[in-house]
């Protein structure tokens, strides 16, 4: 982790960690999911539900809360399709698995999405999460602690503007960290957000420079 | 009837009021957030606001519709600058859901149902009588009010729609 | 004597895996799903070798990890988690973890870490 103890600036460490995000994943998944795009940038809080292809596309989202020396929300949002084959990888059966997953459906909130593949998505954004959180803990010296996953299928607005509502921002623009993951051939295709909580926002304008637009 | 509608989305936050007969208000994926309508069925003016949180907590904001405290005075100062009459109007809202079940945590933290909370608190204050919702479970909804009217179209992800 | 293993993850599909890998190399593996299930079955299986996630419900690894070393002070425990931080590896090894294995982690690494302590 050299060059994370000489990495002082956020934007640094949030794109190593969305580097380290796409070695976990491509481990996890047994073949390449690299990180497209990884950027830190201000976004208003109203554009973020419609960053993941869409509000109202029905998607499988992984949600940690993150707590410790700083607070933080980092959902990771994959496609119908892509969640099924991305079980389908991990729990190495054959198409079985995806039918089943492709007829997942949400009823009243519930999804009748198979335990197993349930879990193994859940450890998929527990570990992704987690590689994020390891980057900029050890970066900036302090202790980060994800929640326990939480998986949910539904709308990418209603998930997304969920966990903006959680972080209870005060202004109209956030430090967002983002990147799309996609696999060789674009088989699995994901994204990760991380949104940093008030009092990592105030925590972090100490370490940038010129950063008193950096919102909270 | 979707050839010649023009949707308007009302993002997080925002307030928007429309007379156009073609036009639909659309607040896409109300998760814990609630959107509230405003409908004058005589002049045909309706107004949607997207609410995200209950009260403000202090610091300087400029989304008008972000908190429910200040998103309903201004959702009626809006149709009441647009020609409408407050004694008209129907209300109708939905959302305030609670997305992720967090065992053993304390469910009156949860964001969806603080806002309800907060929402009964203010119309009662105002002596708003709220028509018609659709509120609370674990789903995200998509609202949509039809200016032409006044129907309001609520959908999920699982289930068909439901209009009131 | 088949040396005994309990894994602790709150993922079935973590359990579900490992339980497998350490079974086709000759463990008896028992299974716990946090660390308050994890403490409880060491009193009554005493395992050779415990394998703690950290992120957890009801009671996370580090402090199932704690209150297992102080009635076992022997207790061999390999933490076993995605949470690979600098201040969670000391914290782990200052509360008695014998090894801190990352997750996504090579299969081999875990059979190693156990191999080692069960001689």
């Amino acid at each position: 982790m050299k060059k994370a103890d000489l990495i002082k600036d956020y934007e640094g460490l949030a794109r190593a960690g969305l580097e380290n995000v796409a070695a976990a994943f491509s481990q996890m998944a047994g073949e390449e999911i690299a990180a497209v795009a990884p950027e830190l940038r201000m976004v208003p809080l109203a554009e973020i539900p419609t960053l993941a292809g869409g509000p109202e596309s029905v998607v499988t989202a992984i949600y940690l809360a993150v707590s410790g020396d700083l607070s933080g929300h980092i959902t990771l949002v994959l496609d119908m399709d892509s969640a099924a084959r991305l079980a389908w990888l991990l729990l190495g059966v054959g198409e079985g698995v995806t039918d089943q997953a492709s007829d997942t459906t949400v009823s009243k909130g519930v999804p009748d999405m198979d335990p197993m593949m349930r879990s193994a998505l859940e450890e998929v954004g527990n570990v992704v999460g987690s590689a994020f959180l390891n980057t900029v803990a050890d970066g900036l010296r302090v202790s980060l602690r994800p929640s326990i996953p939480y998986l949910v299928v539904d709308m990418a607005g209603a998930v997304l503007s969920t966990v903006v509502s959680r972080a209870e921002y005060g202004s109209e623009r956030i430090p967002l960290a983002d990147a799309a993951f996609s696999s060789r051939q674009d088989s699995i295709k994901g994204f990760l957000f991380i949104l940093p909580g008030s009092d990592a926002i105030r925590y972090l304008k100490t370490l940038t420079p010129g950063a008193d637009d950096l919102g909270g | 009837m979707e050839d010649n509608v023009n949707l308007v989305s009302v993002g997080l936050g925002e307030i928007k009021v429309s007379d156009d007969p073609g036009t639909v208000l659309v607040a896409y994926g109300l998760g814990s957030c609630l959107g509230l309508t405003a409908y004058d069925p005589v002049v045909r003016i309706g107004g949607l606001a997207h609410m995200v949180l209950p009260y403000p907590n202090g610091t300087a904001h400029s989304s008008p519709g972000r908190y429910v405290a200040e998103a309903v005075p201004a959702l009626l100062n809006a149709m009441g600058e647009s020609g409408s009459l407050g004694r008209r109007l129907q209300f109708k809202v939905a959302g305030g859901a609670q997305m992720f079940t967090f065992d053993g945590g304390n469910e009156s933290l949860e964001i969806g149902r603080r806002n309800i909370e907060a929402l009964r608190e203010i119309t009662s204050d105002l002596g708003m009588r709220i028509n018609a919702s659709d509120l609370g479970g674990n789903c995200g909804r998509t609202m949509k009010l039809q200016i032409a009217t006044g129907l309001v179209i609520v959908s999920t992800a699982g289930s068909s729609e439901q209009s009131f | 004597m088949v040396a005994t293993v309990l894994l602790v993850d709150d993922a079935q599909f973590q359990r579900t895996r490992c339980a497998k890998l350490l079974m086709d190399h000759g463990y008896q593996v028992e299974e716990a799903e946090n660390g308050r299930v994890a403490v409880q079955k060491y009193e009554e299986i005493r395992p050779d070798v415990v394998l703690m996630d950290i992120t957890m419900p009801v009671l996370d690894g580090i402090n199932a990890l704690k209150e297992i070393r102080e009635r076992y002070p022997d207790a061999n425990v390999v933490m076993c988690t995605a949470l690979g931080q600098q201040s969670m590896v000391i914290e782990a090894i200052k509360a008695g973890a014998k090894d801190f294995i990352v997750k996504p982690f090579e299969q081999d690494k875990v059979l190693q870490a156990i191999s080692k302590l069960t001689g």
